[in-house]
């Protein structure tokens, strides 16, 4: 028998028997406007430093708007960032992708980003993901460095820039 | 009322009502040191095959450090694997990143060449891919690279910052 509290918040199943959990640690942060000029000549920014996130949601209210996610209990987390570039220009032919935990870093992409534009608008959008083993208090964010530009001109679009994550196991 | 053991070890809700199940099936695993010179010309090489994977967690012992992770029991899993491959050549324009499972191939194309960086030589290039699939009892995962169009099979698996791994996690 599962029990923790008599009414019973951490697991909900309908009459059809499917489970939600609305006390689970999940959250979907979404960047809140264009985060300009913050990558492209080896720069390594932690996505959230300039332009805040907006909450799409955070139950368990343990992510910051900054970009930082802490683990309010030992587990298995699914982590899951996608960032979405504009300005990626000459040179830049050299990209790195990383989910920062307290007990280690997900380098999640390396590649070329020049190649891999859409030629139109010089846009581009990755998305990677990690299971990760966070201890409690432990924290994760996502950082990213573009090298090779002539400066630091690489933009983020809020379109297709969030982190989201969620407590597995 | 959730029931299956007295003990209750399979779910442990903490006073906040967060939820873990300790005795899940989830594995992470990464390689430790390099893997060199495994495919570059068309090999399909099986992660693991030659330089043993380091396990981050086990939970449940469903890993071998050989790289194959054996379901324990019928459902849907979280499956993934991420790449660091190095030394791709020019002409090594061909590639997938495979998800082998016993009911199917999770494939990802991509031209190599064409990904790597080039101004951080030796030409690295990222392949990564996750998916949810169905496994049986007893069925497999591993995960495969095949790189193809270089003269040898000169491409290697580096090491770095545990960049090489594999995951996965039974959802439901």
């Amino acid at each position: 028998m599962v029990t923790r509290n008599s009414v019973n918040t951490y697991t909900v199943p309908t009459t059809a028997n499917e489970v939600t959990m609305p006390a689970q640690p999940a959250f979907l942060g979404v960047l809140s406007g264009t985060d300009s000029n913050v990558t492209g000549n080896g720069a390594a920014y932690t996505v959230g430093t300039n332009t805040a996130f907006t909450e799409i949601f955070d139950q368990n209210a343990d992510f910051n708007v900054n970009g930082t996610f802490t683990a309010p209990v030992t587990g298995r987390y699914m982590l899951v960032v996608n960032i979405q570039m504009d300005n990626v220009a000459a040179g830049m032919t050299t990209g790195v992708f990383d989910i920062v935990t307290s007990n280690r870093t997900y380098n999640v992409l390396n590649l070329n980003p020049l190649v891999m534009i859409d030629a139109s608008t010089n846009d581009l959008a990755l998305e990677s993901n990690a299971i990760a083993d966070m201890d409690t208090a432990d924290t994760a964010y996502c950082s990213i460095t573009i090298s090779g530009g002539v400066g630091n001109t690489v933009d983020l679009e809020t379109a297709g820039t969030f982190f989201c994550g969620k407590l597995i196991c | 009322m959730v029931t299956r053991n007295s003990a209750n070890t399979w779910i442990v809700p903490t006073v906040a009502n967060e939820v873990t199940a300790p005795a899940q099936p989830a594995f992470l695993a990464y390689l430790a040191s390099a893997d060199n010179n495994v495919t570059g010309a068309g090999v399909e090489y099986k992660l693991g095959t030659n330089v043993a994977l380091t396990e981050v967690f086990d939970q449940n012992d469903d890993f071998n450090v050989n790289g194959t992770f054996t379901a324990p029991v019928t459902g849907r899993y979280i499956i993934g694997g991420l790449l660091l491959v190095v030394e791709i050549d020019a002409n090594m324009t061909y590639g997938f990143l495979n998800l082998n499972t016993s009911n199917r191939d999770y494939k990802y194309y991509l031209n190599p060449a064409n990904i790597r960086c080039l101004a951080a030589a030796p030409y690295i290039g990222s392949f990564k891919l996750f998916k949810i699939a169905d496994m049986d009892a007893s069925d497999t995962f591993t995960v495969k690279i095949r790189v193809d169009g270089g003269a040898g099979n000169t491409a290697d698996l580096s090491p770095l910052l545990a960049r090489i791994s594999m995951s996965g996690e039974l959802v439901c």
